[in-house]
């Protein structure tokens, strides 16, 4: 049996604990064992994005001391983007320690990715009966080449996927251009929901927690209530298992 | 912590996002730039078709990066066999001089221009009209923001943020008369006043698309006849060339040229490429009797053998503005410099020396749709990010207090016990952090969760 | 190869005849151009008697070694040229400057008529470029897609902004 380490990343541990319980129940689901090393904080992406790359740097050696070990096959996190951070940035960042970030880096995936393109399972046992238009999220989209695998482990759990105008443009969010340029941001949050809702779906689902704060966070301030709700693929994956 | 919406820890300065804040909410403006996402669909389409081209190309660009002071002289020297005339301009002023000078030693009265990024980079057009000239610009989009008083607001079609009305109404002002909304007419009107600018000028200044280091070959690309024109009638043809425009062998055109035009326009090619091999010779009835080159440095080689290198491949295609989700909804002008969108981010502060544009690194959410777009290759969205890390300058006071921040925050973040009391705070204040109001004035924000997913697991597994 | 260069001219907003043989290319040029009218005709128009054709057709020749060439140009209503060689993809037609062929004749008239031999053409910008390349350039080698055009007035294209409005393009048999 395949065993995993989860990189939670801190905006699920302390923000959406229950996608990060969902990501658990999907994987275990799929046959695989999982284990939550405790020591772990967060992957230093924000320092990178704030141009502060001596702070990231900090965080990031953290990390691969905390995940640089055998004792699991891989490590998944439920986010394209912290994914991205380890597998795109961490081996510029760290000019010593290189070599072990390229290591843990080619052990870390994206919890769509691990399931669909390593572990090879589209079919965790997942049973939906909905209609869904999927976001994909700027890094895991660029940075890791996903966009297939959401879809495919949502129409193998029967949901019915619509895609929407421009699915691959950026919500907006960006990290801390979300606070700096908040205008943009959010026109950007809003033309994402427009589209979203064109395709009258149940669920906009997407792989990145940090769109589906932003976007959620814009809709319930604008609404309308009606329009496809921001959910995570793990969250509403999980919701389809058996009980 | 500032007070000014967590400025101090993410953004240097407030002036771009105060004029993207501006653009955004200008209703005209968001109109037109509706008209840009057809542009948007080919730079998608075009970014995915021909991956071996833009290899290719990319190759290209590089082989020329790695010796670009050799290319430099042997297209200089391919030039001068044929009999132009070449200059070397170590800066803006430099250019300027040599061109206005070059204008004043032949008498000259008029100037019509063809569009060129590079003559806007040296503010040419008012060094012109400082030494007594007139200079006229010729490609419609340009004319009609030099009417304007404007810059222009995307390099391959600068009145792109104007609307036709808009447009009606400064070419009106100009023929001081009524003139109607409509493209044909204003078409034609333009056509008339312009054809008697061409057929007087006595000089005729131009960009260079791509200039050919084998052959001595000027390339210029245009789809309105503008480049024929500027580079036929007037006596005297001065070409600006930035020093990267310069490839290893004309034959390259052949992939380059392709690339170029389905990349900015959609078009497989221009209407017009004009290839220049010398001024006119004997004989010919038509063709500027003297060529002047003038190759433009302006920092651009303090980037080779940085990290920034790869800027110097950029053929100035416009791609990555037509993807760019910031500059689709904000327009060239909000950047306030020369070059825009994330090619423009990238320059500014670069050819600056980090004078200018220091905060437009940071209007960017860093979605890599431009590196994607991009059909050389350039790794636009991770140079956007590193120059976040380089300007400002390190020892500005607004860096050193965003280090100062972050610093604290990955000290406190690298160990556990660290991160859990900071958490703990960020609760028991139920979220609520000074600098939040930038998020909240338009998005709810979600609180902490009263239990972590570590807390939950900790408890679970004991 | 032929097929696709018609094809993507005339989707560049060209008129194409052709391919045809040099009697019917004269007959269709003179045809096409109006009595009375000032027609500029390069020396490089690979169609025996045409000058004659044209005159006896009412129109006034404007030679390009006629010392009023420069001059008299910007009130020509038709521009005639050869051409140095086309390529079928992307579409685009190649002339060459030199003496008795100038740039200007198909740059100023509103209307372009453009001969090209089918021998000439070639099937990518690639294989034209290397080919040009290696030999001996022409002061100006200029590509052609069709008539003058802009996109600056909200997007849409809109013809005849500084060069001509109107490209006629004529085939001309292979020999």
């Amino acid at each position: 049996m395949p065993k995993v380490a989860l990189f939670v990343t801190c905006v699920a541990d302390q923000v959406f604990p229950e996608t990060a319980a969902a990501t658990v129940r999907v994987l275990e689901a799929a046959g695989v064992e999982v284990v939550f090393p405790e020591q772990q904080t967060c992957c230093g992406q924000p320092a990178l994005t704030a141009g502060e790359p001596g702070a990231a740097a900090r965080l990031a050696r953290h990390h691969l001391d905390v995940f640089d070990s055998r004792a699991f096959d891989a490590v998944v996190a439920p986010s394209g983007s912290c994914t991205a951070m380890v597998c795109h940035h961490y081996p510029e960042l760290l000019t010593d320690g290189h070599d072990r970030a390229v290591s843990v880096a080619a052990r870390t995936y994206e919890l769509t990715q691990y399931l669909v393109d390593v572990l090879g399972v589209v079919d965790i046992g997942a049973r939906l009966d909905t209609t869904v238009t999927v976001h994909d999220a700027c890094h895991g989209l660029r940075n890791l080449g996903l966009g297939s695998q959401a879809r495919r482990l949502l129409e193998a759990a029967g949901a019915t996927v619509v895609e929407m105008s421009e699915p691959d443009t950026c919500c907006g969010f960006g990290g801390v251009f979300s606070f700096g340029f908040p205008e943009v941001s959010t026109r950007l949050a809003d033309a994402k929901l427009g589209h979203a809702a064109t395709t009258k779906a149940r669920y906009l689902v997407s792989g990145d927690l940090a769109c589906l704060m932003h976007l959620e966070g814009r809709r319930t301030r604008v609404g309308p209530p009606t329009s496809p709700e921001p959910i995570h693929i793990a969250e509403l994956l999980a919701s389809g298992l058996p009980a | 912590m500032s007070a000014h919406d967590g400025h101090a820890i993410t953004t240097p300065g407030a002036d771009f996002r105060e004029r993207t804040a501006s653009a955004v909410a200008d209703p005209v403006l968001q109109q037109a730039l509706h008209n840009l996402d057809r542009r948007f669909r080919t730079a998608s389409e075009a970014a995915a078709a021909h991956p071996g081209r833009k290899e290719r190309a990319a190759a290209i660009r590089r082989e020329t990066l790695r010796d670009l002071d050799g290319w430099l002289d042997r297209l200089e020297a391919a030039l001068t066999a044929r009999g132009v005339h070449v200059y070397r301009a170590a800066t803006p002023a430099e250019a300027r001089r040599t061109i206005v000078d070059l204008a004043r030693a032949r008498g000259a009265r008029t100037v019509v221009k063809s569009k060129s990024m590079a003559t806007e980079e040296i503010d040419l057009g008012n060094a012109l009209v400082d030494a007594g000239l007139t200079s006229i610009e010729t490609d419609l989009g340009e004319y009609i923001v030099q009417l304007a008083g404007e810059r222009p607001s995307h390099m391959i079609t600068p009145a792109i943020h104007k609307t036709l009305a808009q447009i009606r109404d400064v070419l009106a002002a100009e023929a001081n008369r009524e003139l109607p909304v409509d493209r044909e007419a204003l078409t034609e009107w333009a056509h008339q006043r312009l054809r008697g600018e061409f057929l007087r000028a006595d000089i005729g200044v131009t960009g260079v698309n791509f200039a050919a280091a084998d052959t001595g070959t000027l390339v210029l690309v245009t789809n309105e006849g503008n480049g024929r024109f500027c580079t036929t009638w007037p006596r005297t043809h001065i070409a600006l060339m930035p020093v990267e425009k310069v490839i290893p062998r004309l034959a390259d055109t052949g992939v380059l040229l392709p690339l170029l035009t389905t990349h900015a326009t959609g078009q497989s090619l221009s209407n017009y490429v004009t290839m220049l091999s010398g001024p006119r010779r004997e004989g010919e009835a038509d063709g500027p009797d003297e060529l002047h080159v003038v190759f433009l440095d302006n920092r651009r080689r303090t980037l080779l053998g940085t990290k920034y290198e790869e800027m110097l491949a950029c053929i100035r295609c416009g791609a990555c503005l037509n993807v760019c989700p910031v500059y689709r909804n904000v327009s060239g002008h909000a950047y306030d410099a020369v070059y825009s969108g994330p090619m423009g981010k990238v320059l500014t502060p670069l050819l600056s020396g980090g004078a200018e544009g220091t905060d437009l690194p940071y209007g960017s959410s860093l979605c890599h749709a431009c590196s994607d777009a991009c059909p050389v290759r350039i790794p636009l969205g991770d140079m956007i990010l590193s120059l976040r890390a380089d300007v400002p300058a390190p020892q500005s006071a607004p860096r050193r207090r965003r280090r100062v921040f972050w610093t604290v925050w990955s000290r406190a973040w690298a160990t556990p016990s660290g991160y859990r009391a900071t958490t703990a705070i960020g609760r028991i204040s139920r979220g609520k952090v000074p600098g939040l109001r930038a998020w909240t004035a338009t998005r709810d924000l979600p609180r902490p969760a009263r239990r972590s997913f570590r807390d939950r697991w900790a408890e679970e597994h004991r | 190869m032929i097929d696709v260069l018609v094809a993507g001219l005339r989707a560049n907003s060209c008129a194409v005849t052709g391919p045809v043989g040099v009697d019917e290319a004269r007959a269709a040029i003179v045809e096409h151009v109006a009595p009375g009218a000032l027609v500029a005709c390069n020396d490089d128009v690979p169609i025996p008697d045409l000058t004659d054709a044209l005159r006896d057709r009412g129109a006034e020749l404007l030679p390009p070694d006629d010392p009023a060439w420069f001059a008299r140009l910007p009130d020509a209503a038709f521009g005639i040229t050869g051409s140095r060689l086309a390529v079928a993809d992307p579409a685009a037609i190649a002339l060459a400057a030199a003496p008795g062929s100038p740039r200007g004749t198909s740059l100023l008239p509103p209307s372009h008529l453009c001969i090209v031999r089918v021998d000439d053409v070639m099937a990518t910008l690639e294989d034209a470029m290397t080919m040009i390349a290696a030999r001996e350039l022409p002061s100006a080698l200029t590509w052609i897609g069709g008539p003058s055009r802009t996109g600056d007035l909200e997007m849409v294209t809109t013809l005849g902004v500084h060069g001509p409005r109107a490209v006629e393009v004529i085939l001309l048999d292979g020999l």
